[in-house]
């Protein structure tokens, strides 16, 4: 309706604000709801191929026979340490064993102090030998375990890539009991290492498990 | 200490009772004409940034919630170890491996004790084939299969994705992995949290 040109100056606009409660009331039920069941870790995965049994080699194209054999680098993880052997060459540092003669592991397990912040509630692997003592339950806790030597297995690795530039491939193969953490620690420790800054060098990274030793 | 706090100051009688402010009848009036003044406009409480943190916050949790391809449910049990690997999950059928339980995709398929699959649940040489779980991942490649057929987009790609339990041994890894292997699963992906050194 028009107004009187006198009342138009006084006309006040209504200026009723937007009903936002229902709407409020779904966003706060919606956040709790989310935030609990949102799981705050940022997840990757690493690539793995099957170890070579049953249909596997399907339809693979006869390649043509490469100049050099494969190196076939294995790695095998027992509760002893890494034992690290290659089919294809003779790897730089390495003994290679006798025949009949059953050395220990390449790289033995080390006394060391480590951190428990990733081991809360549990032991660092091999789980068979450091259960004997008390689980971590202190996260900033420091203490002495027998763990396997990531370190030396990254040095040994580096000087095995230098001497074999073209292999990427690593077989890893591990006693039934060893759990499945020491086997991600040496598949990190077998695809790259890390350089200074955030520079990573590629040493290993097509893994292939193996089915294993008994 | 020194009394010079408690010195009354000379001017006190030209100062105004502080009571007379807001309790005094004049105080009453100065007030009220001082609210007309200040809080003309915009009465109630004004809940307009709260309302921005509100949608931004459900915006960004209802992002996290759905874009991952694989989601890794908490359990007690399951606790995938920490890696520095970098690669991006992608979408596949599951196998999920704790100390007590098989699951694929997230339905559970057979229960084990500490880690081991109780010799009559497998069969083949060396009993790497556990019979339950080779039945169910079959189904679940015939569905792909089948799905495949109409729609060009979803291939049958051979990958699954094994969230596995920082404890579990080897042995059912390898009869697991074995297992998919018979059932034309070629390609695997371990599931890892970031955050290694």
């Amino acid at each position: 309706m028009a107004r009187k040109p006198s009342q138009r100056r006084n006309f006040e606009q209504d200026d009723q604000d937007l009903n936002l409660i229902p709407f409020m009331n779904l966003v706060s039920l919606l956040i709790p709801c989310l935030l609990v069941s949102t799981v705050f870790v940022s997840i990757a995965v690493i690539n793995v191929s099957a170890p070579a049994i049953g249909t596997a080699a399907e339809s693979e194209p006869e390649k043509e026979k490469p100049e050099k054999p494969p190196l076939n680098l294995t790695v095998t993880i027992t509760d002893q340490g890494y034992t690290l052997a290659g089919s294809g060459g003779v790897l730089p540092g390495i003994k290679p064993a006798a025949a009949g003669e059953s050395g220990g592991p390449t790289i033995p397990l080390i006394d060391k102090e480590i951190s428990c912040t990733r081991y809360l509630d549990t032991w660092p692997p091999p789980r068979s030998v450091n259960k004997s003592m008390s689980k971590c339950t202190d996260p900033d806790a420091i203490r002495a375990f027998k763990v396997y030597d990531l370190e030396r297995l990254s040095i040994m690795l580096i000087t095995i890539k230098d001497q074999f530039p073209e292999e990427n491939k690593v077989i890893i193969a591990a006693e039934p009991d060893i759990e499945f953490e020491a086997l991600t620690d040496v598949m990190d420790s077998t695809r790259d290492v890390k350089l200074e800054g955030d520079e990573r060098r590629p040493l290993f990274p097509e893994v292939v498990l193996s089915p294993g030793i008994s | 200490m020194s009394d010079n706090n408690d010195q009354i100051p000379e001017d006190i009688n030209s100062l105004p009772d502080p009571a007379d402010l807001h309790t005094g009848e004049a105080g009453l009036v100065r007030e009220k004409r001082l609210s007309r003044r200040t809080f003309d406009e915009g009465e109630g409480l004004n809940i307009n940034s709260l309302m921005d943190i509100m949608t931004i916050l459900l915006v960004f949790l209802l992002k996290s919630y759905g874009s991952d391809p694989v989601k890794l449910k908490q359990a007690p049990d399951l606790k995938p170890p920490f890696s520095s690997a970098q690669l991006k999950p992608e979408q596949s059928s599951t196998v999920t491996l704790t100390m007590n339980n098989i699951l694929v995709n997230d339905q559970n398929v057979l229960s084990i004790v500490d880690g081991k699959v109780s010799e009559a649940d497998t069969s083949g040489g060396g009993n790497y084939f556990i019979d339950p779980l080779g039945s169910v991942l079959e189904g679940d490649v015939e569905n792909q299969r089948a799905v495949a057929k109409f729609n060009a987009n979803s291939e049958f790609t051979g990958l699954l994705t094994i969230i596995c339990d920082r404890h579990v041994p080897f042995s059912l890894l390898s009869q697991v992995m074995y297992t998919a292997g018979q059932v034309e699963f070629s390609k695997f992906k371990f599931l890892v949290v970031k955050g290694g050194a």
